[in-house]
């Protein structure tokens, strides 16, 4: 905890009453309770905290010699030592004793800590999300049947986020075995998922005019590859009939942009986990290797069916601007922009010549462009009201179409600003609206793509004003304190604010948030590949337990983690060069 | 195969929650579904669910567009109505059903089957109002309603529908972007002034609910984005941003710690600015550079009320007060405005703390202006 820190106890004025105030009212009452200070709280009080793992024990040293003095949760549930239920129902209460710190190892001597510095309860975080991926949900969950790829890539990612499939080297706490089989575990669950998503792909049949193909190296390349399996053709239109699709929100689902976009992640999330990172110190090989062969196979299988599919989506505004749907004969809205240009950068599927490449074309900033609102922010369509969502969406669009210079920046980021509340430290959605844990990352994450590219844009050589004007533009402790102390459920999983039930997406973008506040701004977009192993310097001012509570560092653009998205890049920057080559071929 | 023999059943709830679905599909096999081995976050469903989906996914094969395929889908969206792909599909029944099986090219809409759908999706989002699908699929059926001679009618029926929504849940997003949208495509004065007075009722009830600002500006500018060729100008006509900017002062003038009325404000005299340097005259730019001088003088005006507050305002300073007075000063940018600029942001930075790197950030923007500008 930044002792230099201060934190305001501003309440919000109003001189009139109404329903906006009343409830911000409520929401500052229902939090106010978590900033208590905790030097005031008695001693059986701060015994409770440190019990649930808020806080830590007090002068904690590990010798190597003896057993450390807890197991993890997992592996207590393995033991027999605590019968969690197989449904996740009603969250399952799980007895924490000491944590695991993933990645410092624990022979590491650990001196007199601070006692009052909050942690993130990881194990308990980590019950929550591996059981979720790997136990069967309850009935209730069919409101979330159409997007099976959300609830697998909000988990994921949260537990990449903690490092969950991280290698590290073996402890003395297992005697191989044990850790073994959870490791086990962990590989079945990464095969599972890819499994899972590949029951998730939904082929549909796309016609373009035979024009277009040739132009596209892309469409051309799939063209011959379909024509050489027998299933292209040419009808009697002339037009020629290609086999594109995309990943739905479920099984026999349709191809749909947002499960697209969650399906892509994961699977670079995997991809990287299993092929991208050095096996523990210990192994032979990465555990998880063949985890992420499966699931770089799927991606190298889809990639340009995918992208046929995108083609068709897009729908012409006017003359200036482009839009895309969400699905066939759906919505249309910034988010799909989003959608499509994230796998797309991730699969090697954009290429920097606007007249050979569709989805590069200034038309399509346009359209992101005209969202833009007085206040600053985005809506979802031209007019509707600024939100943290849409904003995020509209702007990593842009920052991956190298496009941003195109918006209003100024107001932008006045109204991202803006978005901090000021007693709770976390962020909402709109004007006058409240916390939320979630904006934690749609408008944190935002803040750092648009600081990210005004330190790029405006690097002269010299830099102006103060020192405090590196890294990020928000009050980065008082989100991390917001999410840490109001938004953590000590069960288990994160949450809106503390009035509100956990659930898989509160954990992911709280822990998306956490982790863009805790890491210093990566110095350009897309990051440099030494920047992806930074994990554990090159930090912002932290609150709590840092010895506890620093996360992987996400891209805050495509949010998954640096090290993911560099792998990904460099396996599909070749397919790339291929697409172009077929282009050239035809040229000639 | 199931042909074309089109049922008529007008009164469509009770019957088809009743279906036994077997016995109705009788002659087509179901097709479970294929998760595959061990899919993670596997679903516990009920039998019913599984029934149902297993029947729907033969249909959906089979792409039947039937009366029964249509009630199928009934079933399946009560269980989950967040499902794109029964939605889909029901749209394409209902499409199939309207049309006659003469052949016609010109299909005559079914307007009792449209309104039908709106009433079963009201019923449907009755719990989650937040609900995508339902939202987009009202404006697919009212796209088929806006094509008849009443479309006027229709948009009111709607918009008071809408209405009654946001009487429950004032700033409901989609609700408040449904009923842009239905401004828009129906596209009549009557229906953009209305609107006006619509957002003003709101803001009364409510003087923080943003989406009622929102909205004001939505139906003041009529929906036209401005666009670079310079066809649409998408700003507001002087007279009117000065009527604009005086409301927007008058809300801020309420409650000053509204930030609501101060990004109105500041848009509206921003719209005007930005326009006059880019493609405006001398007279554009002068009169333009008055108004924002109008309104600074405006804003010091309000601010001394805390010279000698009276009881019940609360304590100053009143920061969305000075953000907006910031905005203009610098906007100006003569040096005397510069420097008054600078100063306030310093006061921010200390004020308003959780905004601090923000306000430091646009403290050294405004140090650099002022030695970019003469004396």
């Amino acid at each position: 905890m930044s002792s230099t820190h201060s934190y305001p106890s501003n309440r919000t004025k109003h001189v009139v009453e109404s329903k906006s105030t009343e409830a911000q009212q409520d929401t500052e009452y229902e939090c106010a309770p978590f900033f208590v200070d905790l030097k005031s709280l008695s001693e059986s009080q701060l015994d409770h905290l440190r019990s649930v793992g808020l806080l830590g024990a007090v002068c904690v040293e590990i010798d190597e010699s003896t057993a450390p003095q807890g197991v993890s949760a997992k592996a207590a549930k393995l033991l027999g030592v605590n019968e969690t239920e197989k449904q996740i129902d009603d969250e399952p209460r799980v007895e924490l004793l000491e944590e695991i710190r993933p990645s410092t190892s624990i022979n590491k001597v650990v001196g007199v800590q601070d006692p009052y510095a909050i942690r993130l309860v990881r194990s308990a975080h980590i019950n929550y999300l591996s059981n979720a991926l790997s136990e069967p949900l309850s009935r209730g969950f069919i409101s979330l049947d159409a997007s099976h790829p959300w609830m697998i890539y909000w988990c994921l990612h949260s537990l990449d986020l903690l490092q969950y499939f991280d290698p590290h080297s073996d402890t003395s706490l297992d005697s191989g075995g044990l850790h073994d089989l959870e490791t086990l575990q962990k590989s079945q669950l990464l095969k599972r998922i890819v499994s899972t998503m590949k029951h998730c792909w939904t082929d549909v049949s796309l016609q373009f005019d035979e024009d277009e193909v040739k132009k596209n190296g892309k469409l051309t390349e799939l063209h011959k590859i379909q024509q050489k399996e027998g299933i292209s053709s040419t009808n009697l239109q002339g037009k020629i009939e290609l086999i594109g699709g995309g990943f739905g929100g479920g099984p026999q689902q349709m191809p749909h942009c947002a499960p697209t976009y969650a399906a892509v992640l994961t699977l670079c999330i995997i991809a990287g986990i299993g092929c991208g990172q050095e096996a523990a110190v210990n192994r032979s090989q990465n555990p998880y290797h063949e985890a992420g062969r499966l699931a770089i196979a799927l991606l190298n299988e889809k990639r340009l069916p995918m992208y046929a599919f995108f083609l068709t989506l897009r729908e012409h505004e006017d003359g200036e601007r482009i839009a895309f749907r969400m699905h066939h004969d759906g919505e249309i809205d910034v988010r799909a922009t989003y959608c499509i240009l994230t796998p797309c950068h991730l699969l090697g599927l954009l290429d920097k010549d606007e007249e050979k490449n569709h989805l590069l074309s200034p038309p399509i900033a346009h359209y992101i462009a005209s969202c833009q609102t007085y206040e600053g922010g985005f809506g979802a369509e031209p007019f509707n009201e600024a939100h943290g969502g849409y904003t995020f969406c509209a702007l990593a669009a842009l920052r991956i179409l190298d496009f941003v210079s195109i918006i209003n920046v100024e107001t932008l980021r006045s109204w991202l600003a803006r978005r901090q509340l000021e007693f709770e430290g976390g962020f909402c959605g709109r004007t006058n609206k409240l916390v939320d844990g979630c904006y934690s990352f749609w408008q944190g994450g935002a803040i750092a793509v648009l600081d990210c590219w005004y330190n790029e844009n405006n690097a002269t050589g010299e830099k102006i004003g103060s020192a405090d004007e590196e890294g990020l533009s928000f009050d980065e402790v008082m989100l991390q304190r917001y999410i840490l102390l109001c938004a953590q459920d000590v069960n288990g999983g994160l949450r809106d604010k503390p009035s509100k039930p956990k659930d898989f997406y509160h954990s992911c973008y709280n822990l998306s948030g956490l982790s863009v506040a805790q890491h210093a701004l990566s110095s350009s977009w897309p990051s440099t590949s030494c920047e992806a192993g930074d994990d554990d310097t090159n930090l912002n001012s932290l609150f709590g337990d840092a010895s506890v509570n620093i996360l992987g560092k996400t891209d805050p653009v495509l949010n998954i983690r640096l090290e993911r998205v560099m792998y990904a890049t460099e396996q599909f920057r070749s397919a790339n060069e291929r697409n172009d080559q077929e282009i050239r071929g035809n040229e000639t | 195969m199931y042909q074309g023999k089109v049922l008529t059943n007008n009164n469509k709830e009770p019957s088809s929650l009743n279906m036994n679905i077997p016995d109705t599909f009788s002659d087509i096999d179901p097709i479970s579904q294929s998760d595959g081995p061990e899919p993670a976050c596997a679903i516990t469903y009920t039998p019913e669910f599984v029934e149902a989906h297993d029947y729907l996914r033969a249909v959906l094969k089979a792409d039947e567009r039937s009366e029964r395929a249509f009630d199928l889908t009934t079933i399946c969206l009560k269980f989950n109505p967040a499902n794109y792909t029964c939605w889909h599909f029901r749209r394409r029944c209902l499409v199939a059903l309207c049309t006659p099986t003469d052949g016609d090219a010109q299909a005559t809409i079914d307007v009792e089957r449209i309104d039908n759908d709106l009433e079963f999706a009201d019923k449907l989002g009755g719990s989650n109002p937040k609900n995508y699908q339902l939202w987009y699929h009202r404006r697919a059926l009212l796209e088929l309603r806006f094509k008849g001679d009443e479309k006027i009618q229709v948009a009111q029926k709607e918009l008071s529908y809408v209405d009654k929504i946001l009487d429950d849940d004032n700033k409901n997003y989609h609700a408040w972007s449904h009923r842009q949208w239905i401004i828009r495509t129906i596209n009549q004065p009557q229906l953009w002034s209305a609107e006006i007075e619509y957002s003003h009722s709101k803001i009364l009830l409510d003087p923080r609910n943003n989406s009622a600002w929102n909205q004001r500006w939505f139906a003041t500018h009529e929906g036209e984005i401005a666009t670079n060729s310079g066809m649409k100008l998408g700003k507001l006509a002087f007279q009117k941003a000065e009527e604009e900017a005086n409301y927007a002062v008058c809300g801020a003038q309420v409650d000053p710690f509204n930030e609501s009325p101060w990004r109105y404000l500041i848009g509206v005299l921003m719209e005007q600015y930005r326009w006059a340097q880019r493609e405006g005259g001398v007279d554009d730019k002068d009169r333009t550079n008055g108004l924002l001088r109008e309104y600074v003088a405006k804003i010091k005006e309000m601010n001394k009320a805390w010279d000698s507050p009276a009881d019940d305002l609360p304590a100053g300073p009143c920061v969305s007060l000075m953000s907006a007075l910031v905005d203009l000063l610098e906007t100006i940018g003569d040096k005397t405005s510069l420097e008054e600029a600078k100063n306030m942001m310093g006061e921010l930075v200390v004020e308003d703390p959780v905004r601090r790197k923000y306000w430091n950030k646009r403290k050294s923007t405004v140090l650099v202006l002022l030695g970019e500008v003469s004396d």
